[in-house]
C-alpha cells in the first residue's frame, strides 16, 4: 500500500522556485499495479521519489505499507529502501565494471546478506525474468532490453513489497517495450508485487490496473481499467 | 460525417455570420471548413436549411438584387443558437471517425467559456480509448498464455492499438492547443 495524503513539494527558492505537488492525494491499494502519466515536469518522478525516500515533502504525509515514513528514523530508512521498496529506472544503473550476477547481487551484498543466501536469491531473480544464460555477461555486452532486465533482477533480488519503475521502457524499443512490460505485469501478478510505473505510452499504460494522470500538481484524472475481459 | 453533424455545422457556420449569409456563400464557406471530408450538394443544403427554419432555428429575410431575383439571407435564431449550444457541449459519440468530425467542428464553434467544458469531453473520451487499449492489451496476453499459435490475430490487435493510439495522440494535441486558446471563433452570447 502506498498513500499520498496533501503531499507539497517546491523545489528551489525566490524566482527559481517550482511548485511541483500541489495537496497532491492518492491511494494506491497493495498488490495494484498502477501507470503515471503526465507531461514533462508535471512531477511523475518525484512521486516516486518521495514514495522511495529519496525526498521528502514540504508538507503532507506519505505512508508506505501503513508507515507514515517521515517518522521513520535513519536506520529504518535504510531498511525500507533495502528491503522493501525497489526502484527501477530508464537508464539502467547497472555498473559497467560488475557482471550481471554481481550487479543483481549487490543490494544483497550491501545489506550483508550470507552468501550461499546470496547465490540462491540472485540465480531467482535471474531466472524470474529470463536472463540466466546472461550472467557472466558485463553490461557493455547486453542490448538495452537485457540490461533492464538485469536492472529488474536486481530491484527483484531484495524481495520488495513495493517496486517504483521511472520510465522502465524509455530507452527501448517497441518489441523490447512489451516485453519489460509484459514482464512487469507477470511479477506483478505472480508475486503480488504493489507497482506504479511512469510511462508516456498510453499503450504500456493500459497494461496497469489503473492510469493516474497528473496536471497541475494534482491528480487530474483517475481512470480504473478494470474492465473484464470483453471483445476488444 | 453523421447526418446530424451536418445540420450543426450549418447552424454553427451561420451563427458565426451575425450579419446573415445567402445559400450560395454557406455552401463556399461548408467546402472550406470541410477539406473535402464531406460532401454536401446545393438540394441537401437547402433541405437542411429548409428544416432548421421550419423548426424555427433560422430566421430567413428576402435580399433585394438589381436585375437579378431576391435571395434569401439566414439568421441564426435564439432558439437556433440555444440548440447549437446544446449540442457543442454534449458529449462526443464513442465511434473514432465520427468522433474526429464531430470534435472538429465543436472546436470551430466553440465560444471562449466553453473550453473547460470541452477539456472535460476529451477526458471523458480518453477514458474511452484508454479502457479499450486495455481490453486490447488482457487480450494478448490472454492469447500468449493460451499458447495459440497468435500471428494473425496478433496482427489484428496491432492494428487496433495503433488506430487507438493516433486517436490518443490526437486528443492530446487538441488539449494542448485548447489550453494555449487556438480555438472559438463563433461569437458567443457571453460576450
Ligand atoms: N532536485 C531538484 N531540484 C530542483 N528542481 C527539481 C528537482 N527535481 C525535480 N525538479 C523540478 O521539478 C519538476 C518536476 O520534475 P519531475 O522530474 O518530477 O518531472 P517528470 O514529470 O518526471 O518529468 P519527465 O517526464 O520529464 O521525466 C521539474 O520542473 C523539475 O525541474
Ligand atoms: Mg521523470
Amino acid at each position: 500500500m502506498i498513500r499520498y495524503q496533501s503531499v507539497h513539494k517546491n523545489f528551489g527558492a525566490g524566482p527559481t522556485r517550482v511548485e511541483v505537488l500541489r495537496g497532491f492525494d492518492l491511494e494506491i491499494p497493495a498488490g495494484q499495479m498502477c501507470s503515471i502519466m503526465g507531461p514533462s515536469g508535471s512531477g511523475k518522478s518525484t512521486i516516486l521519489h518521495l514514495a522511495a525516500g529519496l525526498v521528502s515533502p514540504d508538507s503532507g504525509s506519505i505512508f508506505v505499507g501503513g508507515r507514515d515514513i517521515a517518522k521513520l528514523d535513519e536506520d529504518e530508512l535504510t531498511t525500507l529502501r533495502r528491503r522493501d521498496v525497489a526502484v527501477v529506472f530508464q537508464v539502467f544503473n547497472l555498473l559497467p565494471f560488475l557482471s550481471a550476477y554481481d550487479n543483481v547481487a549487490l543490494p544483497l551484498r550491501l545489506d550483508n546478506v550470507e552468501r550461499n543466501e546470496e547465490r540462491r536469491r540472485v540465480e531467482e531473480a535471474l531466472e524470474l525474468v529470463g536472463i540466466s544464460h546472461r550472467r557472466n555477461h558485463k553490461p557493455a555486452q547486453m542490448s538495452g532490453g537485457e540490461s533492464q532486465r538485469i536492472a529488474i533482477a536486481r530491484a527483484l533480488v531484495i524481495s520488495p513489497s513495493i517496486v517504483l519503475a521511472d520510465e522502465p521502457t524509455g530507452n527501448l524499443d517497441s518489441a523490447a517495450s512489451r516485453q519489460i512490460i509484459d514482464l512487469l505485469r507477470d511479477l506483478n501478478e505472480t508475486l503480488g508485487v504493489t507497482m506504479m510505473v511512469v510511462t508516456h505510452d498510453p499503450v504500456w499504460a493500459a497494461c496497469c490496473d489503473r492510469i493516474v494522470r497528473l496536471g497541475e500538481g494534482v491528480t487530474e484524472d483517475d481512470i480504473s481499467l478494470d474492465c473484464e475481459a470483453r471483445a476488444v | 460525417m453523421k447526418p446530424g453533424n451536418v445540420q450543426f455545422a450549418v447552424l454553427g457556420l451561420i451563427a458565426s455570420k451575425p450579419e446573415g449569409i445567402h445559400g450560395y456563400a454557406l455552401k463556399g464557406e461548408c467546402e472550406a471548413i470541410s477539406d473535402a471530408f464531406w460532401s454536401l450538394n446545393y438540394g441537401k443544403l437547402y433541405r437542411i436549411l429548409d428544416l432548421l427554419e421550419s423548426s424555427g432555428e433560422l430566421d430567413v429575410a428576402d435580399q433585394i438584387q438589381q436585375g437579378r431575383p431576391n435571395r434569401k439571407v439566414y439568421r441564426i435564431t435564439e432558439r437556433g443558437r440555444r440548440t447549437l449550444d446544446d449540442w457543442l457541449l454534449s458529449p462526443l459519440t464513442g465511434e473514432a471517425q465520427p468522433l474526429r468530425d464531430e470534435l472538429v467542428l465543436k472546436l470551430l464553434f466553440l465560444g471562449a467559456g466553453q473550453v473547460n467544458k470541452v477539456c472535460e469531453l476529451i477526458k471523458q473520451q480518453r477514458g474511452i480509448y484508454l479502457t479499450r487499449l486495455a481490453r486490447i492489451s488482457r487480450r494478448r496476453r490472454r492469447l500468449a498464455k493460451a499458447g495459440v499459435d497468435m500471428k494473425a490475430s496478433e496482427l489484428v490487435l496491432d492494428g487496433a492499438e495503433m488506430r487507438v493510439r493516433a486517436d490518443i495522440s490526437w486528443l492530446d494535441h487538441v488539449e494542448r492547443a485548447l489550453i494555449k486558446g487556438h480555438f472559438g471563433s463563433y461569437p458567443s452570447k457571453q460576450k
